[in-house]
């Protein structure tokens, strides 16, 4: 099975597989200049959303089904949510293809949106933002959970760059971040 | 107007020419020499400037480009300082454990090998070997409600994360004395394990061997290699 293994150059390909190093790893100083980011914290807490929502957990739920009653079919009958019809396919890579997507799905969205509220005059190119809709054309056609959408719609609110340093603070610390400091109080005042 | 930094390198590194660096002026990336014989490789940025995705792209290709040269320890994305005065003051009582940190990077790339697993598997070991996992499915599968179901994912995803640190260490055992350091990765994806390696640069066709054995043992595995890498998860010094 030589064919599963590629060696990549890392100029050519592989952005998604760097991005978190140039995000979260490096060297940090106490910096006197504060620098505006645009729509880059919303990568990494988006990857842990991924990780650990309830959405992740019906998918884990609906896949440890189906392996003990060996088949798709039945998964229908046990009512499960329409969301996890994308994984039927089984096998790791179809796995693996819906997770990249479902970031690249909210990357793009929260993109688009945070440039709407905070700078309408930035213009996108290609780029990152670019191969992030690629990836959600490419594969599925994406639904997901509601449980999914609203932590997104959340955290596609919380893209001021004063909290970048601690959000950005370790990626394996789960669903903690994303409730730290990135709710606008002005906006959301009536949330309880 | 401040200055962005990319990276801290030996004094004679030879940076190439003519590279361009973070904002819409394109302006030249040049080294700015520190204390202990090092220089900071920098650029200047405009006070009010943002920085997207296009720029994170811009942070990765200077740091590759001057890697390309010499040996580079890379600074997190985002990393800005008012001008030459406020760096040098900012960097002063770190430049000993830097300069310490290059000599031990000199010659040393970073590569990461990223693993891909069978889902069903994976899962099988983790229903076989949990006890109160297989109590849930049989629940579940009686009555899917929608509060067992999270459970019983909580309950496999713990398991996952488990499975995946042992595997990340067993995977590093792999590589022997050809790491000279590693660190697991985050995973991002339930059934995929990464782990970055710090290993010498001479030394990459036996890493490449070693990936190449392992995606021929194992068929469940789909195994990749990517770098050589600057070495961004070395970098840092405690």
């Amino acid at each position: 099975m030589s064919q599963a293994y590629q060696a990549r150059t890392p100029r050519s390909s592989g952005l998604y597989e760097v991005l978190d190093l140039i995000l979260d790893k490096g060297l940090v100083i106490d910096a006197y200049v504060r620098v505006s980011l645009v729509g880059i914290e919303i990568l990494t807490i988006d990857a842990r959303i991924v990780i650990a929502s309830v959405d992740t957990y019906l998918r884990f739920a609906e896949a440890v089904n189906r392996l003990e009653l060996g088949g798709g079919e039945s998964a229908e009958k046990r009512g499960l949510p329409e969301v996890m019809g994308e994984l039927q396919e089984g096998g790791a890579r179809s796995k693996t293809r819906g997770a990249l997507s479902g970031v690249g799905e909210s990357v793009s969205s929260a993109l688009r949106g945070d440039q709407g509220e905070q700078s309408g005059e930035r213009s996108e190119g290609p780029g990152l933002l670019g191969r992030a809709k690629e990836a959600v054309q490419e594969s599925l056609g994406g639904e997901r959970g509601e449980e999914a959408s609203d932590e997104q719609s959340d955290a596609e609110e919380g893209v001021q760059s004063e909290t970048s340093r601690e959000q950005r603070g370790g990626p394996q610390t789960g669903s903690r971040a994303p409730q730290e400091g990135r709710r606008p109080p002005e906006r959301r005042g009536g949330r309880s | 107007m401040g200055l962005y930094v990319y990276g801290v390198v030996q004094q004679d590194c030879p940076a190439p020419d003519g590279l361009t660096g973070i904002g819409p002026e394109e302006p030249d990336v040049h080294l700015v020499p520190v204390a202990e014989g090092l220089a900071m490789v920098a650029s200047e940025l405009p006070a009010d400037a943002e920085l997207g995705p296009e720029e994170v792209i811009t942070h990765r290709r200077v740091i590759e480009e001057v890697f390309a040269r010499c040996t580079i320890l890379p600074f997190r994305f985002g990393t800005a300082v008012a001008d030459e005065e406020d760096l040098l003051a900012a960097v002063a009582y770190l430049l000993p454990a830097w300069s310490e940190r290059l000599q031990l990077l000199e010659g040393k790339v970073e590569v990461e090998v990223i693993a891909d697993y069978d889902e069903e598997t994976v899962l099988s070991g983790v229903v076989a070997g949990n006890p109160a996992v297989r109590e849930l499915v049989a629940t579940t599968r009686d009555r899917p409600e929608m509060g067992s179901l999270v459970q019983l994912g909580e309950a496999v995803a713990e398991e996952i994360d488990s499975w995946r640190s042992a595997e990340a260490t067993r995977l590093v055992g792999l590589f022997g004395p050809l790491a000279a350091g590693h660190a697991e990765r985050a995973a991002r994806q339930d059934l995929r394990v990464r782990v970055a390696l710090l290993v010498d640069r001479q030394a990459l066709p036996d890493v490449e061997s070693t990936v190449e054995e392992l995606a021929e043992q194992d068929e469940r595995i789909t195994v990749e290699l990517i770098g050589p890498l600057p070495p961004y998860s070395f970098a840092a010094v405690e």
